[in-house]
């Protein structure tokens, strides 16, 4: 049995090396400007979400007659709707359903935005078939990536909208359709990754000591590919706000009041004709804004994995 | 090699260049204060282990450094000119034209989307401005020059379409092309097999001699070393710690370090119960760890003393002609060494008896991989199906606690063999057993218990581990899954395991990134012994390692098996190591034993051909050895339609000492002939007549 002073003189030599690992992931991030940028980015968009009741004295659903289409001014930073909604509340608030909050009815919400949730299930569902395929490879390969093929011949947007008509617009579903859009390229690149890990040794290694196929797949293989991955999921982030984004402006997104970026843009565009471009701007400047920094963010990520591999 | 009279300046005199790169630690000196000279019709090696910076002097002439490497300091002139400084465009018309480089992986230096003769004209229609037509001329004349056996066609095929040794020889005519004056090599065959190899070098001994070109031949392969060079630079970290004639330099070693590299290797030639390996201990300094005002190998060096760690010593030269970086240098007795206690020398070598229990008992085994047929019909399953016979009726018998060397050219099957036995392979037919139990399934059907029993070592030091995990998680999970101690004694167990190997606790929370070669193959090797299996399998264990290091880790697994008792099946293609680390050996050929027995037996006549061959090939780190000069030609046949009769009668050397040139030898399969009780023969010439052969290695 190991005594208290072994225990402690384990944990002290065991400390360095976890300290160090992570010091140096954090120094990639910072060595990358594109990265650091990126990251100034996302992270201004999560603090004014978290932060979004105290950034603001107004309600995202409270209207103000007095002041319609309002330009930009001391009372209402952005200016407001053609309802009088704060334009900036609305914006703040519709980053949380995108970052931080899924709400699932009036009354319960997960943490973790529409956006996220949705990447995510695609990352589990994605991880799960690439590496089944790859791994795996014969006739499962074969059936799983041909269905994939079948979904990616789609394109993008139609299956979005096929999806959300479907089983209808809620928070919930168009997380679903996030999901279910996500998988076959997640599925692929895994699939790619996996193809290369299982020639290594240490999967020989594994096959020998007689380990479970899901072992090898989920303990072996996966923790190898998660730096490709990491960075792909941050680009599919931006792909699914962006999708977001298009469903609300076709009217496919989260139900009305709700502070939807998309149908914020929808509702906004018919009045920039009449002088208030305000309610149209600012939302399209937030898209484009998160998914760039998302993009850079990514990219300074890959090239900075790629230079010191 | 006699002195000749040089009326000419050197062709590339090197004088203190310092190289640096830049990397994330800061400025890093890889390359530190490297001077010499090569003359023309001579060959200077260029010797270490890696990352001692024989490449980087390389580029630094070619000025390949890439982005982040600069020269720091120093001169290079080529053929009295300075090279440091020239403009880009300069060093490119140099380049190819009067210089040009050899790499290591032939595959990689041809284009695969152009033919070979297309390639080759590119050169001389670019640097000399011949016509099409006689570029292609002159190139297929180069071509015969390097032996390229059909050279017309061959200029016509792809790169793919030829195998590593002639991709090899494409390479050299091409480098040979415009006579250049310099020629730089990069290990050119460490890629190759043993007996491709052999070709290769002999191929470059006569070009030295047709073409008068300066050769820069970087390896670290002492034996190579003996055949090829005149002179000979060893590297250490960076820095030219010794510089002497080739034959100086093997009998009479001035640096410590030399030294140790010369105990650290195996030698055939002499009997194996002298051969003992001395590892030097520690290992090569990270460039930024190197240490600057001291001699740089000081740490590692048995006789250094407070100056050499206060003082930097320089190149000195000690007899005319020979140099070395060590205050002692001429001194120190190496004779007189002995291995500081730190190191324990196990020394190999068991006698098999009789009354050993068979632990593995293969009889004809064979291991065929279905080939897709290429005919239309196979698409409605109607055509012929075809089979790589990679393991094709083997028989061994391997007794407990014993090591049983497999050696052969790549191709021969010794991998498929080891495959099956693990496991991951099914064998088409035959009889495999593991201490008596039926073990003809893949190891996901196996048994839990003979599982444990039957563990492996693999070959690439850098895939052998999990980058993902800790050194400890990866020795623990064996010792988890097959629950060899109770779960709390786990951490103990593997630190326990770790010191077995020479690591001490602090590496249980490493990761693989953070290990040299070395240290990685040593957790390969706890985590197979873990779960203390009965027999265990080496893969080219230690041929992805430095010298120094792979004398540590045969040591090491020596060790091991006499504490463990563990048999061990050891494949290699390195003869030497194979001899000093083998008790019988089996010498495999196109899926065929072809003579097994005791490592002795196998190592002196009587020799099956294929072993003479084998043996003529390795390279033999002593320049004063000689050796039988026999070369097989062409490649090993493929498997999926293997010669008729004896499998090696298309390139057998001796079936001219059969009557009617050998003719049974292409119908009927050889008879196993027994030479005594253990070694056996698979040939049709007497034994009477294997016995008169000669040895194929004498030594001086």
């Amino acid at each position: 049995m190991a005594t208290v002073e072994q225990t402690l003189l384990r944990a002290i030599a065991r400390r360095p090396s976890r300290w160090r690992r992570l010091w140096e992931g954090v120094s990639i991030i910072l060595r990358s400007r594109t990265a650091l940028v990126g990251l100034a980015i996302v992270g201004f968009w999560f603090l004014v979400a978290i932060f979004a009741p105290f950034l603001t004295p107004y309600g995202p659903f409270d209207q103000d007659y007095k002041w319609q289409n309002a330009p930009p001014s001391a009372a209402h930073p952005l200016g407001t709707d053609h309802l009088g909604r704060d334009i900036w509340t609305r914006l703040i608030y519709g980053a949380r359903l995108v970052l931080i909050m899924l709400p699932i009815n009036e009354s319960l919400w997960l943490p973790g935005g529409i956006a996220l949730w949705g990447v995510f299930l695609a990352l589990v569902a994605g991880s799960v078939l690439g590496l089944l395929g790859g791994y795996l490879g014969g006739w499962i390969d074969e059936v799983v990536m041909r269905l994939l093929d079948a979904m990616m011949a789609f394109p993008v947007i139609l299956l979005y909208m096929i999806i959300i008509a479907a089983i209808g617009p809620s928070a919930l579903n168009i997380v679903l359709a996030i999901a279910i859009v996500g998988t076959p390229g997640i599925a692929r690149l895994v699939r790619s990754l996996t193809l290369d890990i299982r020639t290594r040794d240490y999967i020989r290694a594994a096959e020998i000591r007689g380990e479970s196929v899901w072992y090898i797949m989920f303990h072996e293989i996966l923790p190898n590919a998660r730096g490709p991955l990491i960075v792909d999921a941050m680009l599919r982030v931006g792909y699914a706000i962006f999708a977001m984004g298009t469903l609300g402006f076709l009217g496919l997104g989260l139900p009305p009041p709700s502070p939807d970026w998309g149908s914020m843009v929808a509702k906004g565009r018919q009045y920039i004709m009449a002088g208030s471009p305000w309610a149209a701007l600012w939302p399209s400047v937030a898209i484009a804004s998160l998914v760039v920094g998302l993009n850079l963010f990514a990219d300074g990520l890959r090239e900075e994995l790629a230079r010191y591999r | 090699m006699q002195t000749r009279f040089h009326p000419l300046p050197p062709i590339l005199k090197v004088e203190n260049l310092s190289i640096s790169y830049a990397t994330r630690h800061g400025e890093v000196e890889a390359v530190r204060q490297v001077s010499f000279e090569v003359n023309r019709g001579m060959t200077l090696g260029l010797v270490g282990e890696s990352g001692c910076g024989k490449t980087t002097v390389a580029f630094g002439i070619l000025d390949f450094l890439g982005p982040n490497g600069r020269i720091v300091e120093g001169s290079i002139k080529f053929q009295g000119r300075e090279l440091i400084g020239r403009s880009e465009k300069e060093l490119r018309l140099l380049r190819g034209d009067q210089i040009t480089m050899v790499y290591q992986d032939p595959m990689q230096a041809l284009n695969p989307s152009l033919t070979i003769g297309e390639q080759l004209a590119e050169v001389l229609v670019v640097h000399r401005g011949l016509s099409h037509a006689e570029a292609w001329r002159r190139s297929t004349e180069m071509l015969e020059r390097v032996y390229m056996p059909d050279a017309p066609n061959v200029m016509k095929r792809y790169p793919h379409q030829l195998s590593g040794g002639q991709q090899q020889r494409v390479v050299i005519a091409m480098a040979l092309l415009n006579n250049p004056a310099l020629l730089i090599m990069d290990e050119p065959t460490t890629a190759l097999d043993v007996t491709v190899e052999a070709a290769v070098l002999d191929l470059i001994e006569d070009l030295k001699r047709d073409f008068d070109t300066g050769i820069i031949y970087i390896t670290h392969n002492l034996g190579v070393v003996a055949r090829v060079c005149d002179q000979v630079a060893v590297m250490y970290a960076g820095e030219l710690v010794e510089r002497a004639p080739v034959k100086a330099l093997f009998a009479h070693p001035l640096h410590p370090y030399t030294q140790g590299l010369m105990r650290c290797v195996p030698k055939l030639g002499i009997t194996k119960e002298a051969s003992r390996l001395y590892p030097i201990r520690g290992r090569v300094p990270a460039p930024q760890d190197r240490p600057r005002g001291a001699c740089i190998f000081a740490p590692r060096c048995d006789y250094a003393t407070e100056r050499c760690r206060n003082e930097r010593p320089m190149l000195q030269e000690i007899t005319p002609g020979h140099s070395a970086r060590c205050f002692y240098a001429g001194q120190i007795d190496p004779s007189a060494w002995q291995p500081s206690e730190e190191i324990e020398v196990p020394a190999p070598g068991q006698r098999v008896a009789p009354e050993h229990e068979v632990v593995l008992h293969i009889e004809n085994l064979k291991t065929y991989y279905e080939q897709p047929s290429r005919s239309v019909l196979s698409l409605f399953g109607l055509g012929k199906k075809q089979y790589v016979k990679a393991v094709d009726g083997v028989d061994l018998r391997v007794p407990r606690g014993i090591t049983v060397g497999v050696v052969g050219e790549s191709g021969c099957g010794k991998s498929t063999l080891a495959k099956t036995i693990i496991g991951l392979e099914s064998p088409t037919a035959g009889v495999l057993q593991f201490l008596g139990f039926d073990i003809s399934m893949p190891v996901t059907r196996r048994d839990v218990q003979l599982i444990q029993e039957l563990q492996m070592v693999f070959q690439n030091p850098d895939s052998t581990m999990n980058p993902a995990y800790t050194v400890g998680q990866q020795i623990a999970r064996p010792l988890q899954r097959f629950k060899t101690v109770p779960p709390q004694q786990v951490y103990d167990e593997v630190i326990r395991l770790l010191h077995a190997v020479r690591l001490d606790a602090s590496y249980y929370d490493r990761f693989p990134s953070q290990l040299s070669g070395g240290e990685k193959q040593r957790v390969g090797i706890a985590r197979a012994f873990a779960s203390r299996p009965e027999l265990v399998l080496c893969d080219e264990p230690v041929s992805a390692l430095d010298v120094s290091v792979q004398a540590a880790v045969l040591n090491l697994l020596l060790d091991i098996q006499r504490q463990y008792g563990t048999t061990m099946l050891f494949i290699a293609h390195d003869l030497s190591v194979v001899r000093f680390f083998s008790d019988l050996v089996a010498v495999m050929y196109l899926g065929h034993i072809v003579e097994f027995g005791p490592a002795e037996a196998i190592y002196a006549p009587p020799y099956h051909p294929y072993t003479e061959a084998l043996l003529s090939a390795v390279p033999i780190p002593d320049p004063c050895a000689t050796q039988k000069r026999i070369r097989l030609e062409g490649n090993v046949p493929s498997a999926l339609n293997p010669p008729s009769g004896c499998v090696f009668h298309t390139r057998c050397p001796r079936r001219s000492m059969l009557p009617d040139q050998g003719k049974v030898c292409a119908v009927q399969a050889p008879p196993q002939q027994w030479n005594t009780e253990q070694h056996y023969i698979l040939c049709h010439i007497p034994l009477e007549a294997l016995r008169k052969m000669e040895p194929v290695i004498t030594s001086c």
